[in-house]
């Protein structure tokens, strides 16, 4: 007989206990009619003295249809949680014990896998890069490029499938009842296909529009709904921006930004426009040229890496600093130790976290042995209380395995309550922790991860 | 010690089960204890408790197959016969209780 029908005679065992008990009864029966036929006067006495053998035949044919250690094991979980309702007092502290190291675990892991492991929310995220310059002279480790950098960096890498560059500026929103205040990022065209964005409305911006040609504004999905309803044809609305019109050509997708403090972005940015390349930031010899640092990013081409492209950076960093030697040179004519890199964008946005969930994921870890080593001493204590149970149990003619077993399933069944509680528990726990980090939570997505 | 002969004996039963059906009638558990009980001169006493986890055994691994029908006491009983299977079966442990009473009937010949 197939092993199904075997496992639905353990947890339907109504029919099969029928069929035994029919069977044995005929058993009987007969047995009964044939010591009539001898002995009238003892036959029926003769008969029910055999019972006992009844009863061991029926254990005997129902492991035969039935799975013997699950039947058994279904039997140690029910007596498991009977025993769990007994010590009520005892099994509330080991669910708490359990919950909480199993919760804060979750919960931390939760925001470990956020942050190092899921993918960032653009289109092939692994090749967009951050560019940084770096002046080992005056121990300056990390900023942005200015823009003459930024373009020639364009004009001679080959490793940068497009390279892209943004700053942040507020403006005035005029026009409605009252002016408000606006934070803004000034992107160049090649910001929104360097991340693999297009817009959800409309389009995002053309090359010619860096130039001064048509003053164009795309905003984000939330000036959408909140400033503007969720207006179907907002596409080609001005916005009075500084005083000036500004058409809007476009809505981006719910959801994105690249609003990441650690890269130095303050708040989310609600509209973007086109940075204006003039030559005021656009020539070295112009008063801002050397002073504007702006965030760079480039998407690599296939097939090459971070590594890759800091080499390739640093070699323009030497040709840039032979060619403009007064620019990369202090006051007293010292070098500066100029270079310039590339880094992985998640290792940006993580960057000073790393430690600090490590050990957030280390004191947690802590608190789960803590937790274990509490459970094991308290179930000790239990242990010790039902010693007598046990010694009936063991005269009975309880097996050393089935007493293990028994054992061991009140365990899971412990442990069961103790991890759904937990997974409640972390569920809560991960969505306040981020509230409760000290710079803003370099994710987008908030999952319990099981 | 105790447990082994049981098994011991458990594997003998099985042979002599088989051996009963193999005639081809279709049985229910009291005829077949009684039929071994009769054959074997009251040497085998076959109690309930060892025939029918025995019979039970042998159905799931499908020697002989199992049919309730309405018997002479107006109960239904389960009635057995011998399958295909069976019958090979029966020829193995045939074969090797045949070869373990030849050698112990030597060795006890020799003492």
């Amino acid at each position: 007989m197939a092993w199904y029908r075997r496992l639905w005679n353990v947890l339907r065992p109504g029919p099969l206990e029928r069929d035994l008990d029919d069977e044995l009864l005929f058993h009987r029966e007969m047995r009964r009619r044939s010591l009539v036929e001898l002995d009238p006067a003892n036959a029926e006495a003769e008969a029910a003295s055999r019972m006992g053998n009844l009863l061991a035949a029926k254990d005997g044919m129902r492991d035969a249809r039935g799975v013997p250690w699950l039947a058994s094991a279904i039997q140690d979980l029910r007596h498991g949680f009977v025993v769990l309702g007994r010590d009520a007092a005892i099994s509330a502290l080991v669910i708490l014990v359990l919950a909480l190291g199993i919760g804060g675990n979750s919960a931390i892991f939760t925001l470990m896998k956020s942050v190092f492991l899921d993918p960032l929310p653009y289109a092939g995220h692994e090749r967009i890069v951050i560019l940084y310059d770096r002046f080992n002279g005056p121990g300056v480790d990390q900023t942005g490029p200015t823009i003459p950098e930024f373009v020639d960096v364009r004009d001679r890498a080959h490793s940068f499938e497009r390279l892209a560059f943004l700053d942040h500026r507020d403006f005035q929103l005029t026009g409605t009842d009252e002016p408000v205040r606006v934070f803004a990022a000034r992107v160049t065209a090649s910001f929104f296909p360097v991340l693999g964005v297009s817009a959800a409305i409309g389009r995002t911006f053309l090359p010619e529009e860096n130039f001064g040609r048509g003053r164009v504004v795309v905003v984000s999905d939330s000036f959408w709904r909140t400033r503007m309803g969720g207006d179907s044809r907002a596409i080609g609305r001005v916005l009075q921006l500084n005083g000036d019109p500004c058409e809007i050509v476009g809505v981006l997708p719910p959801g994105f930004s690249f609003d990441y403090p650690t890269l130095g972005v303050p708040e989310p940015a609600e509209i973007y426009v086109p940075f204006e390349m003039t030559d005021a930031y656009m020539l070295r010899s112009s008063p801002y040229g050397n002073i504007r640092r702006v965030l760079a990013l480039g998407r690599l081409r296939a097939g090459h890496s971070p590594g890759q492209a800091t080499a390739e950076l640093a070699n323009i960093a030497d040709q840039l600093a032979s060619e403009h030697a007064a620019l990369y040179r202090g006051p007293n004519n010292e070098r500066l130790g100029f270079e310039m890199g590339a880094m992985p964008l998640r290792e940006v946005i993580v960057g000073g976290h790393r430690k600090l969930l490590w050990l957030l994921a280390a004191s947690v870890g802590v608190l789960l042995l803590i937790a274990c080593a509490n459970t094991a001493q308290l179930l000790l204590a239990r242990s010790l209380k039902r010693a007598r149970e046990v010694a009936i149990r063991t005269a009975l003619g309880a097996s050393r395995t089935r007493l293990t077993q028994q054992v061991l399933l009140e365990g899971l069944a412990l442990a069961a309550c103790g991890g759904s509680a937990g997974l409640a528990l972390a569920g809560t726990l991960a969505h306040l922790l981020p509230g409760c980090y000290p710079c803003g939570i370099p994710c987008s997505r908030w999952r319990v991860w099981i | 010690m105790g447990k082994c002969k049981k098994e011991h004996l458990l594997g003998k039963l099985d042979l002599l089960v088989l051996r009963i059906l193999s005639g081809g009638d279709t049985l229910h558990g009291y005829a077949i204890a009684e039929r071994i009980e009769r054959l074997s001169e009251n040497v085998f006493q076959v109690g309930e408790g060892t025939l029918y986890p025995a019979l039970h055994r042998m159905d799931e691994a499908g020697w002989i197959h199992s049919q309730w029908a309405p018997s002479d006491n107006n109960r239904r009983a389960r009635y057995y016969r011998i399958t295909a299977k069976g019958r090979r079966q029966l020829e193995e442990e045939r074969e090797g209780w045949a070869k373990a009473a030849a050698a112990m009937d030597r060795v006890m010949r020799l003492a």
